[in-house]
């Protein structure tokens, strides 16, 4: 038994295409085997409802979550054994974040459009496999490397640091 | 129906979308020219940024950067360290990690980065930290090793995640240093904050899992506290699993207590991890969870499909060892069977399957019927394998169960699908012989319209295999030559040859089935009117000769044919013509009593002629022949020569013998063998040649009969012993007084390794530590007078008589070398031998010969045959 850990984090399009992609420990190798697993995991969850609830897919020695948001399909998988909740959990967290920092609209096009916010949330969320972060109003804070919330964040309500995580990113963007 | 027009701005629609993407017609070679604004001297962050983006997305993409490329990428990005922009430096820690530097680069960047861990910006030391630990060496670990002892326990909750995160994963790679840093990891573990906390639990297991003292010690005291983030608590619950599974049963009751109290929690991450915990235990045992399964009926019914779906599955897993337990849950796990998620409801069904009683089963298989349609193939697998299970189970409701089947056998579904279905049919009618006869006429009801050739065929070797012990295998004959009417080339063979088996197992039905053999000799395929040929062909001749199969013996001599050649180190290809003249003269042979003289076949591969004398055709299989030696010189008028023969119960010794002198006829050859040593062999039997033929070979045989598995050695002193004939040289006829005369020739000699042959061995090293009970000896510095190893290889094989298993082939010029052969002996038991070879000179090998055998007495045989 060892710590609880993530072999890969995916995001594709209503296709199957890729928009974003992280492997981590013997995912990683080889490319033709990620096209595949994504075919696999793309296929298999196909065929779910994909209201937006958290589904479980079983793959071979890979347990899957997914959860599906107008045209993108998020999925965190693990080795076979790992807790099914604790991803649920990664995952949620994962779309939070994203909600916020795409301002509600979690589709293909804000996500393009803001590759760099998604690659780190990605990167603030797991280490090398490894949780790093389970809140994904600090994830938030930390993309868009806003430290001065990270103390008096319990003070403020979510909707004020959503409210200045929106600020900062505009201010970014247009800058 | 819609407009032109309204297609026509949809159609604009999705492309003005296609184009807003930012990413849309994306190039390599420019993002690479564009990424020469990382050198301006006037940094433009945000155009930086877009670049690093375009990289990225280049990479998540797959696109594949040459080593050169991401040398330079990395060169240009490390300039970007002078811009004081946060979100660019966010980035250009991304893009570091990403592209991951050679360690002669990362020289670069190393002071860049500690510059950033001692910043007054927290996410500057954390993200420098996290840099640094992935692109790092020993010799930069060194230097920093100080700066992350103090950041484990920096105040920035984001530092100390960090700092703890890359050392779990320094410790992965090296254990020690990471170890120093003890106290500080102590110290975070009761961090105020969660992430920190989980981080530090996680790293201290790490670095001391392999202290068990000291592991008992931490789980003890943490599971008096209460830890605050459920993450950490499921950690801690792996942690007690770990010490329960490593301890006496009687001290581990607290921890018990534990893993139960935590099903209480709060969070449903820690309640399902306890779950597992608990599930997972080797000797569990139905009173303990009670309370498990009251907790997992809870969770099936969550408005979470996430949740009911792991708890389904822990549930399902359960229902093999606890039938009982979890049917008192079936109500809820029924509601389940229409679950949305087609993964939970076939979990669902699977398991009412294990659990379900007699009666249960034909409703559940009611409700299978409705969801069937809905699913698919993979769950179908899945169904049709828990009903398979089923079905052994309840044996007596087979009848139900094999209708299910049939009834999806019938309908649409792929490959695999169907595939299942017919080896559960299989394995059913193996463990349930009285339902045999109803799964072939399934079968057969199946190929009628099955879409797959290579499941048709499959069906249809079986039907050839197994309906001859049907109570009336006539039934099946019309199935498989509809077959041959509808079908393509490959199902037509297949059904000629499991016609073909039927009517060789079945006298009475063996005359309809030439009927409609002969009806396929015009069959546009090659194959199958190959296949309907050699049938009948094989058919009339088993009539003739009442043997129970004839495929299997001409396929028995052209096996030998090739296994002979094999050992023969023959460089001349097969001439398939001798083969099936041989196995035709045998099967003629067989007939006639006067062989001898017809007997002309002659080629390197069969010499001998054993198999065309009818005496041995009720000694059974050879066991083994050994190759052949010659007893008389080059240049002599008589050329004999040896091959030994070990039968069950006989030993037979044939003397190939030709003559080379015209003028004479030698009439009556036999061999006298006088044994030298004291075997104890009783006195043979002499099967003579009628006339040594000129040119051409004959063979005399000498028969000693022996007891069954045992192995002789015996020295034969031997004897050529004719009638002498003149040839009238006009007329060319014998003469009729002829004088008796002998000849002799050398000594012959058995020796253990004749009682031996070739074992087929898969994996040599799995058999040789297998034997570790067998009597090994051993003969070191064996010096053979070869100059290379491979001739000594070849030296120890023919004194074997066979090839090694491995080692076969020496490397060129090799002075080191290891061969391996399997033996086996008629009883079974195997004789293993490792010769190492080693050139110790330029004239001579060296060899050290390992041998184990069952017995001592066979094993210091064996040596002294492989080492004289």
């Amino acid at each position: 038994m060892s710590i609880p850990s993530v072999s890969s984090i995916v995001i594709l399009d209503d296709e199957g295409k890729r928009v974003a992609v992280k492997y981590y420990e013997t995912l990683k190798r080889a490319r033709d085997v990620q096209f595949t697993f994504e075919r696999n995991l793309f296929t298999k969850s196909s065929h779910l409802s994909g209201k937006g609830e958290v589904e479980l897919l079983i793959l071979d020695d890979y347990i899957a979550v997914h959860k599906a948001s107008h045209d993108l399909r998020f999925y965190v998988a693990a080795r076979h054994d790992e807790n099914e909740l604790i991803l649920v959990s990664v995952l949620e967290t994962l779309y939070e974040a994203l909600c916020t920092l795409l301002r509600g609209v979690v589709d293909k096009h804000a996500a393009l459009e803001n590759l760099d916010l998604v690659l780190l949330v990605i990167d603030e969320l797991i280490d090398g496999g490894l949780i790093l972060e389970t809140d994904p109003t600090t994830i938030v804070n930390r993309v868009s490397m806003e430290e001065s919330m990270e103390h008096s964040l319990t003070e403020q309500t979510i909707s004020q640091a959503l409210a200045t995580a929106r600020e900062q990113i505009s201010r970014n963007l247009l800058r | 129906m819609t407009s032109p027009i309204a297609d026509f701005n949809r159609k604009r629609d999705e492309d003005s979308v296609e184009e807003l993407s930012p990413f849309w017609g994306i190039e390599k070679g420019i993002v690479l020219q564009e990424a020469r604004c990382f050198n301006d001297p006037q940094l433009d962050a945000r155009k930086c940024q877009q670049v690093i983006t375009k990289l990225l997305y280049l990479h998540v993409q797959g696109e594949f950067f040459t080593k050169t490329e991401i040398t330079e990428i990395f060169f240009s990005v490390t300039k970007l360290f002078q811009s004081k922009n946060n979100n660019l430096r966010r980035m250009l820690y991304l893009i570091i990690k990403e592209i991951c530097p050679t360690s002669d680069e990362v020289i670069i960047v190393t002071s860049s980065l500690m510059k950033d861990m001692n910043s007054k910006v927290d996410l500057y030391r954390a993200n420098a930290i996290r840099v640094l630990c992935c692109i790092a060496d020993s010799a930069i670990l060194g230097q920093i090793e100080r700066y992350l002892k103090q950041a484990i326990v920096d105040r920035s909750d984001a530092v100390s995640s960090a700092a703890l995160i890359s050392a779990t994963h320094l410790s992965l790679a090296d254990v020690d240093i990471v170890r120093r840093w003890s106290s500080e990891i102590q110290e975070a573990v009761n961090s105020s904050s969660p992430e920190v906390q989980f981080h530090a639990l996680g790293l201290l297991y790490e670095i001391r899992k392999f202290d068990r003292l000291s592991i008992n010690k931490l789980v003890a005291q943490l599971t008096r506290t209460q830890l605050r983030s459920p993450l950490a608590q499921c950690l801690l619950i792996r942690y007690v699993s770990e010490v329960i599974k490593d301890s006496a049963e009687d001290t581990v009751a607290p921890l018990h207590t534990f893993l139960q109290s935590c099903m209480r929690h709060k969070s449903e991450i820690v309640v399902f991890e306890s779950i597992r915990a608990i599930t997972s235990q080797h000797d569990l045992e139905a009173h303990q969870l009670v309370s498990v399964v009251n907790v997992l009926q809870l969770l099936l019914s969550s408005p979470k499909p996430s949740s009911r779906f792991a708890a389904m599955r822990v549930i399902n897993k359960l229902a093999f060892l606890f039938p009982d337990l979890i049917s008192n849950c079936n109500a809820d796990i029924e509601n389940l069977i229409s679950d949305e998620n087609k993964s939970i409801a076939t979990l669902a069904i699977t398991t009412l399957l294990k659990t379900g009683g007699d009666a249960a089963v034909e409703r559940l298989l009611a409700r299978i019927h409705s969801f069937m349609s809905e699913i698919q193939d993979e769950f179908k697998i899945m169904i049709i394998e828990a009903v398979r299970i089923t079905c052994i189970r309840c044996a007596h409701k087979y009848r139900i169960l094999l209708s299910f089947l049939s009834t999806y056998l019938r309908e649409e579904g792929g490959f695999e699908y169907k595939q299942s279905i017919v080896r559960s049919i299989v394995q059913l009618f193996n463990a349930i012989p009285e339902a045999k006869e109803l799964s072939l006429s399934y079968l057969s009801e199946f190929i009628e319209d099955c879409e797959y050739t290579q499941l048709s065929c499959e069906v249809l070797y079986l039907l050839g295999k197994e309906t001859p012990y049907t109570t009336d295998p006539g039934k099946y004959l019309r199935y498989i030559y509809n077959r041959v009417i509808l079908e393509n080339p490959s199902i037509r063979a297949a059904s000629i040859s499991a016609m073909a088996s039927i009517a060789v197992h079945c006298e009475m039905l063996k005359g309809r089935v030439l009927v409609l053999l002969r009806r396929c000799l015009f069959d546009s395929d090659d194959e199958v009117r190959d296949r309907a040929c050699a049938s009948i062909a094989l058919l009339e001749k088993a009539s003739a000769q009442k043997a129970g199969s004839l495929t299997t013996h001409t396929t028995e001599a052209f096996e030998n044919v090739l296994l002979k050649y094999c050992q023969s180190n023959s460089d001349e290809p097969i001439d398939l013509q001798t083969i099936v003249t041989s196995s035709s003269a045998n099967s003629e042979s067989t007939n006639s009593a006067s062989v001898l003289e017809q007997e002309h076949v002659i080629s390197d591969i069969s010499y001998s002629n054993i198999a065309s004398v009818p005496y041995f055709a009720t000694c059974g299989d050879v066991f083994k022949s050994s190759m052949k030696i010659d007893l008389t010189e080059d240049e002599t008028e008589y050329k004999i020569s040896c091959v030994k023969h070990i039968f069950d119960s006989h030993i037979v010794f044939e003397f190939i013998c030709s003559n080379t002198i015209k003028e004479q006829a030698l009439t009556n050859v036999t061999v006298a063998m006088e044994a030298l040593g004291t075997s104890g062999l009783l006195e043979p039997t002499v099967l003579p040649l009628n006339v040594m033929p000129l040119t051409s070979y004959g063979s005399t045989f000498v028969v000693f009969d022996h007891e069954v598995g045992t192995q002789v050695e015996e020295r034969f002193a031997c004897t050529l012993k004719f009638v002498s004939k003149e040839i009238d040289p006009i007329t060319g006829a014998l003469e009729d007084d002829g004088y008796e005369d002998e000849y002799s020739i050398e000594d012959v000699e058995l020796l253990a390794t004749d009682f031996m042959r070739s074992a087929r061995v898969q994996e040599f090293s799995q058999v040789w530590s297998e034997s570790e009970s067998y009597v090994e000896n051993t003969f070191s510095n064996i010096v053979l007078p070869h100059d290379t190893v491979e001739k000594s290889v070849s030296h120890f094989s023919s004194l074997l008589g066979f090839s090694p298993c491995i080692g076969k082939t020496v490397t060129r010029n090799a002075t080191l070398h290891t061969a391996c052969f399997a033996a086996e002996l008629s009883t079974g038991e195997h004789v293993l031998i490792k010769i190492a070879l080693s050139m110790e000179s330029q004239s001579s090998v060296t060899a050290t010969v390992t041998c184990r055998a069952p017995q001592a007495q066979l094993c210091n045989q064996v040596l002294s045959v492989i080492t004289c």
